[in-house]
């Protein structure tokens, strides 16, 4: 099991309000920083799997570019529909500068077990 | 949306046995179809009494039904049905209801039993329904005559796996109702199957509602953007017979839709894997996963433990999606079927049951996986998988806009051809002059 926290970037590269993306163990996370604190979640919206940092970020709300789910960066708690379901959170650690991200191997989304969809 | 390329079809017409061929569009014209018939209680009722009370209807799996004694029960609309195996291994269908105070009989959704005793009264009836006990029998002085008071037998046949009842005394010979079905799907051998996942979920919605929403493929690219990457929406071949339809998607392909077909997405990958292929080998385009595993899976399947010498070879890749008429629909793959049916709510218009089934083919020689237990819950309450979930999370909505008055009937494309053909075969049956038995 993968628990080594994995640098996504520098903390300079990040602004307030700004959010960018990148791979933590084969996961895409979205970073971003609120109010002064990094929050990283899955980069994958529940509901149709569009990447949520292509969508707007609007103080703890990121919403989805397709049809506009909204999720709190802080929790991963959705705010309004169309999806239903949270996405996955991971925690943040700064270190020497930089922002390390830990992704765990049971973080990772399951496959499917009978058949194409279920 | 623009089309880039066309799709390769490798069924050879000749040999299939499964029919591949396509067959004649019916001109069904192009009017709205009226938004009442799926928020309507006369509509509803309507439909009770000359389309469900007329049809075949899937009542039980088989095997729920191995032994003499088994028994399942299934409920439509307000009906609940007892489905049962006797001592000489043959199949009744009766309501399940006791006629003395009209109790039911069965209980839970499956058992085993000897016979039916009424939990009110005891009064008892054997694996056909038949009265065989009524207790402190003398205190009916107008007599409680056992061949007089046993419970009403539906009409039930066995095909393809499945128990199917009818609530018409008169209805056509299951094959009949069927038609063409059997021959399509007999090549996949349901019997080699064994259910691996069995769900009720309540639907906010009307039972339509939700069967028009697996029968065309033109809400992928909203609905499932994710799935463009893997499978195709628009070269989608569709097929209407007498009452039934279907239309093969095929899978293993990056979408027509999308430009770019080179990249082979995890979606894509989840593929190669679950047919047995590892990805990081295959060193072709996502235009060519699709033929690819075909081959692999005509080379290898026997070593797999699976004959798949019955089906073509689109069938080794491509989801052959079929409506039986009213409510089945069969999500057919070579190695699995998923299994929809949608069932009316027992007085609302706007609610429904969707029960999910899977089922896996079994490597020959392997064991079966244990029945799952049965589950029932409402919408949202539980994940069905994420493509399942993502139609669900529409129809709640759609039923709203079925009731809006800003709307105005569903207004209907080619790409759902299969909609309006389902919608013409209900009313068919709705519209359908009774018999006249005397001049």
């Amino acid at each position: 099991m993968s628990t080594t926290p994995q640098v996504l970037i520098p903390i300079a590269a990040l602004g307030e309000g700004e959010m960018t993306s990148g791979t933590v163990n084969g996961v895409d996370v979205l970073l971003c920083q609120v109010e002064g604190q990094f929050y990283a979640m899955q980069d994958q919206c529940s509901h149709a799997r569009q990447k949520l940092s292509s969508g707007r970020l609007r103080g703890f709300d990121v919403s989805c570019p397709l049809h506009g789910a909204r999720f709190d960066v802080r929790t991963g708690a959705c705010l309004a529909g169309p999806a239903t379901r949270p996405v996955k959170t991971y925690p943040v650690t700064l270190e020497a500068g930089k922002v390390q991200v830990t992704v765990t191997d049971q973080d990772k989304p399951a496959k499917p077990k009978y058949g194409p969809f279920v | 949306m623009t089309v880039y390329r066309k799709i390769e079809r490798f069924a050879d017409p000749k040999t299939t046995k499964t029919p591949s061929e396509k067959a004649p569009d019916p001109d069904l014209g192009y009017d709205f179809i009226p938004k009442e018939r799926y928020t309507s209680k006369e509509f509803m009722q309507q439909e009770w009494d000359s389309m469900w009370t007329k049809v075949g209807l899937m009542g039980a799996w088989e095997g729920d039904l191995k032994n003499p004694g088994d028994y399942v029960v299934t409920n439509i609309g307000k009906e609940s049905i007892v489905i049962s195996r006797d001592e000489n291994n043959e199949y009744h269908a009766f309501y399940n209801v006791c006629s003395h105070r009209g109790n039911q009989v069965a209980y839970g959704t499956s058992g085993n039993t000897e016979s039916f005793r009424c939990s009110y009264h005891l009064w008892e009836y054997n694996l056909r329904g038949e009265l065989i006990n009524v207790p402190d029998a003398e205190t009916f002085p107008q007599g409680a005559p056992c061949d007089k008071l046993s419970i009403v037998k539906l009409p039930c046949e066995a095909w393809g796996g499945w128990v199917w009842f009818s609530m018409n005394q008169d209805v056509e010979p299951l094959k009949e109702f069927l038609g063409v079905m059997p021959q399509h799907f007999d090549p996949y051998h349901f019997e080699r199957m064994a259910l691996v996942n069995d769900v009720t979920v309540e639907w906010e919605c009307n039972w339509k509602t939700s069967v028009d929403a697996f029968n065309e493929t033109y809400h992928v690219a909203g609905t499932h953007p994710q799935l463009l990457s893997w499978l195709e929406d628009m070269d989608v071949q569709i097929d209407c017979y007498e009452r039934h339809n279907r239309y093969l998607i095929p899978f293993g392909v990056v979408s027509t839709h999308l430009e770019n077909g080179e990249g082979i997405s995890e979606g894509m990958k989840d593929i190669m894997r679950m047919y047995g292929m590892d990805p990081s080998e295959f060193k072709g385009t996502g235009l060519e996963v699709r033929r690819a595993i075909q081959k692999h899976l005509r080379k290898n399947g026997k070593a797999m433990g699976f004959d798949f010498s019955d089906l073509n070879d689109d069938q080794l890749t491509d989801d052959y999606h079929y409506l039986i008429f009213p409510n089945i629909t069969f999500n057919t793959h070579c190695n699995s079927v998923m299994i929809f049916r949608q069932r009316p709510h027992e007085t609302d218009p706007n609610k429904m049951y969707y029960d999910l089934q899977n089922y896996a083919l079994i490597p020959e020689g392997e064991e079966w996986p244990e029945r799952p237990e049965h589950r029932q819950f409402a919408y949202g309450e539980e994940s069905i998988g994420e493509v399942l979930d993502q139609d669900a999370s529409n129809l709640s909505m759609v039923q709203q806009g079925m009731n809006s008055t800003g709307f105005r009937g569903l207004w209907i494309g080619d790409q759902e051809l299969r909609v309006r053909h389902f919608h013409k075969t209900l009313d068919d049956y709705l519209h359908r002059k009774p018999i006249r038995w005397t001049s």
